[in-house]
């Protein structure tokens, strides 16, 4: 995002509103970038628990399994890590909801702000990310 | 005669453009960036390639204040997670060792001994743990202390996470407000160079058609 060098369409003038509509839109952009960061980050580590249950599964059922806790292995029944895991799981899944929810919130001010921004600075303004 | 009067406005402008940043409001140490209102009359106030120059240096300032605001976010960010570990080690403990009665049994675990060594080792079923609190002190809790002190300094650097977000978030309105002010005192500059160029011996007169006609 930035503002054009060179170019600036004479006759238009920058208000006071209008840094502050870019220095929102600047914001929304950060924490946007943050929530698909944090996403990415919980859909992965989704991703392994449900693979580690998958294997879970070919397991006998009165197997001990190692489940990681902190720097420590502790050995646990099959039964109690599957219910760790699916917690888990569901745990990541509610994060994954919520930011997805603010995500498109704010996704839906950025357009609302590029297209004041675009109306008035046309050219001469890059609010692409 | 034409001298002396530049002079001045020189270094009035000098002290104008440092007064800027510096405006009344400051937020946890981080001045606030004031928006230049009327780039035209600031910059014929002051000199744009001066007024660029001190811009610049504070666009720089607020940089490097972001990286560092940055730095902390991340080491913040990192202990949180270290604490949930802790937390979570905790409370496993306590629910291994709470399955009280004569279905009490060890725990078995395998701990790491060095970098990628493992040795097995048996808790035996225990109400109490010890927390590192830091400066080479160990102290025995029982589960319950335990969880209730890693909880308080859970949220305690979720507190100052939240303020160091508040902080750079902040700190990123004045960069740009700072941005914002020295693209358009440059666009300013230029088109003023431009006129000149065009109309020659006239600058100020081009000056006045091309940027006060609203």
């Amino acid at each position: 995002m930035e503002i054009n060098r060179h170019d600036e369409r004479p006759g238009v003038v920058m208000s006071l509103k209008d840094k502050d509509d870019i220095n929102a839109f600047s914001r929304h952009l950060a924490r946007k970038n943050e929530l698909k960061r944090r996403t990415e980050r919980r859909k992965k580590l989704i991703q392994l628990h449900e693979d580690a249950n998958d294997e879970l599964i070919l397991l006998d059922d009165d197997a001990p399994v190692h489940y990681n806790i902190g720097d420590v292995f502790i050995l646990d029944s099959k039964q109690d890590v599957e219910h760790t895991l699916e917690q888990t799981i569901t745990e990541l899944n509610n994060d994954v909801e919520q930011f997805t929810a603010e995500l498109a919130q704010i996704e839906q001010s950025m357009t609302k702000l590029k297209a004041t921004l675009y109306a008035k600075f046309g050219k001469t303004i890059n609010l692409e990310e | 005669m034409a001298s002396n009067p530049k002079e001045s406005s020189a270094s009035k402008a000098k002290e104008a453009v440092v007064s800027i940043p510096v405006g009344e409001s400051v937020h946890h140490g981080i001045p606030k960036a004031v928006f230049l209102d009327d780039i035209p009359k600031v910059v014929e106030e002051h000199s744009a390639p001066l007024l660029i120059e001190k811009l610049s240096q504070l666009s720089q300032r607020y940089r490097f204040f972001e990286e560092n605001l940055v730095k902390n976010r991340d080491s913040l960010e990192e202990k949180i997670a270290e604490g949930r570990r802790a937390l979570k080690a905790v409370q496993c403990l306590a629910k291994r060792s709470s399955n009280s009665g004569e279905n009490t049994k060890d725990i078995e675990t395998h701990f790491e001994l060095s970098d990628g060594i493992f040795a097995k080792a048996r808790i035996p079923a225990t109400n109490k743990v010890c927390l590192w609190l830091g400066a080479n002190v160990m102290v025995e809790y029982t589960h319950d202390e335990a969880t209730t002190l890693l909880s308080k300094n859970l949220s305690n650097i979720q507190m100052s996470l939240d303020e160091t977000n508040a902080d750079i978030s902040y700190l990123r309105d004045q960069l740009n407000t700072t941005d914002v002010n020295l693209s358009r005192v440059y666009n300013q500059h230029i088109q003023a160079m431009r006129s000149v160029g065009k109309n020659g011996r006239s600058a100020n007169q081009g000056k006045g058609t091309s940027l006060k006609a609203k």
